[in-house]
């Protein structure tokens, strides 16, 4: 019995490995992009930027979407959610970042995959935090939801 | 040494004594301020590199001669944003600056480094350093961005609210770093009104509060914004960080870094490989036969080159980390990573050791540096040997050309092909579910929090990066380096001794300590299909795992080099049920054959319990995993 030398192409395995990542990448990122398409109710994009009901909203960054301004109200006060660290040693963490009362916040990107974590602009710096995190920031909306 | 000239603006000091008078400095600052850029402009190459006492933690020293003669031992400490610490390095800057580091003088002047552009938490940090009470300076760093944005800094006005010297810097040009080392001798000479370790607690929320309105009080009377801000920064997010533009770039960037650590370092690797064995052969012909001969040529050379040989992975993959770290990107890596990553229990960071494991566990191993949390680091660590190095490809190699047909199933694909794809795949996945069973069932606690700086993009400085690279190449060598070589020729001594009896038949192997462990331990490994021969190759493939298939050789003895290769499969098809190979592959995909490995992971953890640990359960993963293979191969006819 003739056995043909078997010589692996570990590049070959490796663009295997890479493009299959992508695809599992891709396919969860429409997925989650379809979903907030059935889930999220339609813009408000005919509402003016100074409308009253918007700019005296309050609302949890962690349910701010790309665009949404803010000014930072409270720190803190959301009670610990399982799996994260407790909400005082949070509490210090946002504020050491600078996440405190009156710092101005935007956020400038999503993650690609359930639009988590979120890159902010916080003052004149950057700050990237999960979801999960930024849900003891709560802010004064001035544009956007 | 200078030390014995004190200048004559110095009186106050007594003559310091040859040693232990320097004046002791340390740098303290955020991330991303150019702590270690200012660092390698004060010290130069006068620098050393240990861990601290008990603690994965690196220590970085160096030291530097004032221009009236006074030596300073300088200190990099970790970055971090409050002394509060969280993390065990942030824990060292604390009791560092406390004085209070068991086996460390306390420093006599603190320098806080600052990003001079970005200013507001650092000043935060620097009010809590002036309440400790230990003299400080304040480093403005990257001045010259400052300068080019139009940043107003009122240097005066800085100086007298934060009460310490404000002095600016450009650590890369090596610009004010005479005004600084002169601003902290004035400060030593000064003193402080040191609080040190009762002087402070850990401050509450409500205190963060207050210092930061402070820190906010200042900067706004003491900095004007800029007039022409950095724009760069978000407009190369807004690419970089797009949901699909971003993720590409990312690939792109990881699959280049892969490509050069497999790749790029595969011909300077031949090189030093081919190299060794020619000097190991040009030594071997002057020496007479014998034990030291076999010691030189087969222990001690092709240890060093065994140690060596990694130099080129490590050097390149380290390149690009540091590159990636300076620029900036790093940050937002772990931003498009981290839910990725994080399903799995890691940290976003996580991917690049672990695709550099891919090539390598060693420079995979070290690279998990970049990841600050001790636990997701050691998660890591502990599953990065699981992912397919390229030194299993010889194993499998062989196995898959003896054992498995040639031909084609599933319409086209290739039989060896696939077996090939799935030991790479099971490799992959079992890593992550690893990972997943160590966060989920052994480390329970919270999962740390996800909150970190994207700092502004930075042109790197090449001296920096490539001093930088030097440095890890050096710890390498010096650190990890001696370990390897060491259990080297362990493995050399153990498959060497005792030597073979004249006369007798069979390979000299059989008679060593090895041979003697493989007969040993052959009972415990039938079970899962393993002859005695197969027990006994596996001591040598600790040096490295592709040895095994020159060890399989000598058991079989079979020689010849690479030609020989056929020659073994023909061979070990005849010796071998079916059964018996796919169990070996399964042990291959999870064994940690592999000395280098765990001398490496003793470096990095700076104990021997994370090794062992590491060593225990791959093995018993390897030994389920070839036992069910074996089992269930045997269960349908193959045995």
């Amino acid at each position: 019995m003739s056995r043909r030398r078997f010589s692996p192409n570990p590049a070959s395995a490796r663009h295997c490995l890479f493009i299959g990542m992508l695809l599992v990448i891709i396919a969860r990122d429409n997925f989650f992009t379809v979903q907030a398409l059935i889930h999220t109710p339609p813009p408000l994009t005919d509402a003016p930027v100074t409308d009253v009901s918007l700019t005296d909203r309050l609302m949890s960054l962690a349910d701010g979407r790309r665009g949404l301004v803010g000014v930072i109200t409270e720190i803190g006060a959301a009670q610990t959610t399982p799996g994260a660290i407790n909400a005082d040693e949070l509490e210090r963490r946002l504020l050491e970042m600078g996440f405190v009362e009156g710092a101005r916040v935007e956020i400038l990107h999503e993650g690609f995959i359930g639009r988590d974590p979120i890159c902010v602009r916080l003052d004149d710096m950057r700050v990237a935090l999960r979801r999960r995190e930024a849900r003891g920031v709560i802010l004064r909306v001035e544009q956007g939801a | 040494m200078t030390a014995a000239v004190t200048a004559p603006q110095t009186p106050d000091l007594a003559p310091p004594p040859p040693s232990g008078a320097a004046l002791r400095v340390a740098l303290v600052g955020n991330p991303n301020a150019g702590k270690t850029a200012l660092f390698n402009a004060l010290t130069g190459s006068r620098q050393k590199v240990a861990n601290y006492a008990g603690v994965t933690v690196e220590r970085k020293e160096g030291q530097l001669v004032a221009a009236d003669g006074r030596r300073m031992v300088i200190l990099d400490l970790p970055g971090t944003y409050s002394l509060r610490a969280r993390s065990p390095d942030e824990v060292i800057t604390r009791d560092a600056v406390l004085g209070r580091l068991a086996g460390e003088v306390p420093p006599d002047v603190v320098i806080c480094v600052a990003d001079a552009t970005n200013l507001r938490l650092v000043l935060r940090l620097a009010l809590e350093l002036k309440a400790v009470g230990r003299p400080a300076v304040l480093a403005l760093n990257m001045i010259d961005i400052a300068e080019r944005q139009g940043l107003e800094i009122d240097a005066d006005r800085l100086s007298a609210d934060l009460g310490m010297p404000v002095i600016g810097t450009v650590a890369t040009r090596r610009r004010g770093i005479a005004d600084l080392v002169s601003a902290v001798e004035d400060r030593a000479r000064d003193g402080g009104v040191n609080l040190g370790e009762h002087g402070w607690t850990e401050p509450s929320a409500a205190e963060i509060r207050a210092l930061h309105r402070e820190a906010e009080r200042i900067l706004k009377a003491a900095v004007r914004p800029p007039k022409r801000p950095d724009t760069w920064t978000g407009r190369l997010d807004d690419v970089l960080l797009h949901p699909v533009a971003g993720v590409l770039i990312l690939l792109a960037v990881l699959f280049l870094m892969f490509q050069a650590v497999f790749t790029g370092a595969k011909p300077v690797m031949d090189l030093i490989t081919a190299g060794f064995d020619l000097l190991s052969g040009a030594v071997a012909q002057t020496l007479p036969d014998g034990l030291l001969k076999s010691l030189i040529c087969q222990g001690i050379i092709a240890g060093v080159g065994q140690v060596v040989v990694f130099l080129p992975q490590i050097l390149i993959l380290f390149l690009f980390i540091i590159l990636l770290e300076d620029v900036g990107y790093m940050a937002r890596a772990a931003f498009l990573l981290d839910r990725i990553m994080g399903g799995a229990g890691l940290h976003g960071r996580a991917f690049i050791p672990l695709l550099s494991s891919f090539a390598c566990a060693i420079p995979g191993i070290m690279a998990t540096r970049v990841i600050d949390n001790r636990r997701d680091r050691l998660t890591t660590i502990l599953v990065a040997p699981l992912m397919t190095c390229s030194a299993r490809i010889p194993v499998y190699t062989l196995i898959i050309s003896a054992f498995i047909p040639a031909r084609t199933v599933l319409g086209g694909l290739s039989l060896q092909g696939l077996v090939f794809f799935s030991l790479y795949a099971l490799g992959m996945v079992s890593a992550l579910a690893v990972a997943w069973v160590v966060r989920k069932v052994f480390w329970r606690s919270a999962a740390e929090p996800f909150l970190m700086e994207l700092p502004s993009y930075k042109v790197p400085d090449p001296a920096n990066v490539l001093r930088s690279v030097a440095l890890r190449g050096q710890i390498f060598l010096q650190r990890a380096g001696t370990t390897i070589l060491s259990m080297m020729i362990l493995i050399w001594f153990l498959c060497t001794i005792p030597g073979k009896p004249a006369g007798a038949a069979g390979p000299a192997i059989d008679y060593s300590f090895a041979g003697h462990i493989g007969h040993l331990i052959e009972p415990v490994l039938a079970p899962i299909g393993f002859s005695w021969q197969m027990s006994v190759a596996l001591i040598p493939g600790m040096a490295a795992r592709e040895v095994a298939v020159g060890a399989l050789g000598t058991v079989y003895a079979v020689s010849g080099g690479e030609e020989a290769t056929n020659l073994l499969g023909a061979s070990l098809a005849h010796q071998w049920s079916l059964a018996s190979a796919l169990a070996f592959l399964a042990w291959y995909v999870f064994a940690p054959q592999c000395a280098s490995t765990l001398s490496v992971v003793k470096r990095e953890t700076n104990s021997w319990r994370w090794p062992i640990i590491m060593f225990a359960y791959m093995t018993a993963l390897a030994y389920a995993a070839a036992f069910i293979t074996y089992r269930v191969a045997v269960g349908l006819g193959a045995g």
